[in-house]
């Protein structure tokens, strides 16, 4: 189990590079794609199968076809959409570099995150219910209000000026 | 394997979408990139989930899954809007705070 997660895990960080560094943002979405699909099998494989399938659905099939369509719908001719190779951007991606090296440090010298990892979950519908309708009742009802708010706020963003 | 080597990936595939969000200048590779973040926090929280069994991450990660709907919805309406008034999805051009 933990080598096949280990397997799609280096999976999804190839293709989450690839993301990045596509010079083309069609080719981006694929691998955003690619990457999404081996985030839902290392959830199955670590024990989550539910919420690995609700992974899949909803990114590698809903998220993904909205990007695509959002790139098909503004068909983009000129592609002035490169990397930014100024040096603000440079020294960016070097501090992005030196928190990741921090992380990472602090991540190996923290005794507690030492155990030997093995996977202990299986499902559960129990946990749903205890998390999503008693622990976290409220935030569940504060993201059913904000996907209302968004809804209204897409609508107020692509209305066309002059038209009521 | 330790817990900290399993969590390392998901922590680098984070680094990996904040290094997109801050090289690249189209507004929409921006937002997988930002997909990229948000999915990688939940992975970590499946990885903690997957050692010690609780109700608080995979609730979360369910939470997660709403919220980057509607960041995405509303990413993509700027990012339509910006093509609308500039021509192309670069953020550079966004210069006024007004459709």
């Amino acid at each position: 189990m933990t080598q096949l997660y280990v397997l799609f895990s280096v999976l999804a960080l190839m293709a989450g590079l690839l993301v990045v560094l596509q010079r083309n943002p069609v080719y981006s979405a694929l691998s955003l794609l690619v990457a999404f699909v081996a985030m839902g099998f290392a959830m199955i494989l670590l024990g989550s199968p539910f919420l690995g399938a609700v992974f899949l659905i909803i990114y590698a099939g809903a998220i993904i076809t909205l990007f695509l369509f959002a790139l098909m719908l503004l068909n983009l001719r000129r592609p002035s959409f490169d990397f930014d190779f100024s040096p603000r951007s440079y020294a960016g991606v070097i501090a992005v570099g030196a928190v990741w090296a921090a992380t990472l440090f602090a991540l190996f010298h923290t005794p507690e995150l030492q155990r030997p990892f093995s996977v202990n979950a299986s499902f559960d519908p129990a946990f749903y219910r205890m998390g999503l309708f008693q622990q976290y009742i409220v935030p569940f009802e504060i993201l059913s209000v904000l996907l209302l708010v968004a809804l209204v706020a897409v609508l107020a963003l692509t209305r066309k000026e002059g038209t009521e | 394997m330790t817990l900290a080597a399993a969590l390392a990936f998901p922590i680098t595939l984070f680094f990996v979408g904040l290094v997109g969000v801050v090289l690249r200048r189209n507004l929409i590779v921006i937002l997988m990139s930002m997909e990229l973040m948000l999915n990688a926090a939940g992975l970590a929280l499946v990885v903690f989930h997957a050692m010690d069994p609780s109700p608080a991450p995979v609730s979360l990660v369910l939470l997660l899954l709403g919220l980057a709907a509607a960041e995405v919805a509303i990413g993509l309406a700027l990012a339509i809007n910006l093509v609308r008034l500039e021509g192309s999805p670069d953020v550079d051009l966004a210069r006024i705070l007004r459709g």
